[in-house]
């Protein structure tokens, strides 16, 4: 690398901004020098932030909730609740005693009947084309099946319908709006629970029947637990889905393995570890604290790169390619500390199924002729299009 | 008998580490299963050598380095 290239380099760190395009581009030569040369970093953009991009530095930041507080955990801050990811304990540990037993690989087992019809039904629209874009016409509306269906029951048709539209808006094309139309119809559906009573456990039957520090959990905190769990659980897991299908596309021999059942134990973690489907999260510092060098004062934000930690070489051979059959540490891409992903048992069975129902049907998948691939910038890795093409099975 | 605790390890999860990732389950069903809180547990310890593999491959994956796999004394 010339000098001028780093000086590039560093000019570019030190005004990131994590909705750019051009950043976005050069993201992973930009985190990479940022690890080697300065691993906090501080930018103004955004309302200014300080970059925290090696492993060991990130995993501190997320288990240290005391320091690193979360209740502007959005790159973006929230103006409304969205407990748990906004809060800190205690209240982020009831909450989260209330949600893990729903979301534990025994509960999660119940849903794999859906999540195979929800396939099918897709697979079914483009099998005979012999082509896909695999977000708008596989993972999206699949994973938004889902979990529509997980965590409305009883909704009615029509009103699943609109939340599946909805909860797909907020992932491919989000606006203001659209945000305000999810929450209300999360708000709808609580009125309506609340009026015809909820008796069959779930997640409305723990938000409506829940206490924090023994009182009622208060209706904002109800409220934004349930548009939590569906903006996080869509937009991560339809991105991890479609960037895997992009992997097994232009990478030799991959499709292979995921023909062995035993991948998802295996190989899965890789590829969630390359392609990070959460790129960032953000913390306010509660103290002054140096970190690295670092000197965090109280009260400014740290943006909290999973992506970066997950190619930090020092931690992973070869960090920025698949590297199958060694064993691989722990990962960062489900999160560190009293806030890792709550849904990480109900994304990975959507992720096995997905792709035994696909590679049941179809084989040989490979990018469709001049399939542009570009990765979004902003929260999540995620591709803008997957555009494939396949043989079909026998 | 020897040749059965021979190799015999120690199993143990720090449960204020444990998030529940629940890669030890994945990687070692034999050695590990998740509770009904989402939490890591042992399901035997001290574990036949012949799981020994399979339980340090746990204690390197797992993500809040809350597993120790210890040689066992027995």
């Amino acid at each position: 690398m010339t000098a001028e290239d780093t000086a590039k380099l560093g000019s570019m760190l030190h005004t990131w901004e994590y909705t750019s395009v051009a950043h976005e581009r050069l993201k992973w030569e930009i985190f990479g020098y940022a690890r080697g040369q300065c691993p906090v970093a501080r930018t103004e953009e955004g309302g200014g932030f300080w970059l925290v991009t090696r492993y060991d530095d990130v995993k501190r930041v997320l288990e240290d909730w005391q320091t690193f507080s979360s209740t502007e955990s959005g790159i973006t801050p929230s103006a409304v609740s969205l407990c748990p990811i906004t809060d800190d304990p205690p209240i982020q540990t009831a909450a989260r005693q209330l949600l893990n037993p729903l979301f534990s690989r025994g509960a999660v087992a119940k849903y794999e009947p859906t999540m195979r019809s929800a396939a099918r039904t897709l697979i079914a629209n483009w099998i005979d084309r012999g082509s896909v874009e695999l977000l708008t016409e596989f993972s999206g509306p699949y994973i938004a099946t889902i979990l529509t269906e997980a965590i409305f029951p009883d909704f009615g048709p029509e009103n699943l319908e609109r939340a599946v539209h909805l909860a797909l808006a907020s992932s491919e094309d989000p606006s203001p709006q659209v945000f305000i139309d999810l929450f209300g119809i999360c708000a709808e559906y609580l009125t309506a629970a609340r009026e015809r009573g909820v008796t069959e456990d779930g997640v409305v039957y723990r938000l409506l029947n829940g206490a924090f520090d023994g009182a009622p959990i208060p209706q904002d905190k109800q409220l934004g637990m349930l548009v939590i769990l569906m903006l996080g659980g869509l937009e991560t897991t339809r991105a991890a889905i479609g960037s895997i299908a992009y992997r097994v596309a232009t990478s030799p021999g991959i499709e292979d393995r995921l023909r062995d059942p035993d991948w998802v134990r295996r190989d899965l973690d890789e590829f969630l570890r390359l392609d990070s489907p959460v790129s960032c999260m953000a913390r306010v510092a509660t103290r002054d604290i140096e970190l690295n060098g670092a000197h965090i004062k109280a009260g400014e934000r740290v943006q909290v790169r999973y992506d970066s930690a997950n190619r930090d070489s020092t931690r992973f051979r070869d960090a920025d390619t698949l590297v199958f059959d060694e064993p691989r540490s722990g990962h960062a891409a489900f999160g560190f500390g009293v806030h890792r992903c709550v849904g990480s048992n109900l994304a990975r069975l959507q992720i096995e199924i997905a792709f035994d129902e696909l590679l049941r049907q179809v084989r040989n998948l490979r990018l469709a002729p001049g399939a542009e691939i570009t990765w979004m910038p902003g929260n999540s890795n995620v591709l803008h299009a997957v555009n494939l093409e396949f043989d079909r099975v026998g | 008998m020897a040749f059965v605790t021979m190799g015999a390890v120690h199993v143990s999860i720090d449960t204020t580490r444990c998030q529940g990732h629940g890669r030890c389950a994945i990687i070692a069903p034999h050695v590990f299963d998740v509770d009904d809180s989402g939490k890591g547990k042992v399901l035997v310890d001290p574990c036949s050598g012949k799981f020994r593999a399979a339980a340090e491959e746990a204690e390197f994956s797992c993500p809040e380095t809350a597993i120790t796999v210890a040689s066992s004394s027995i």
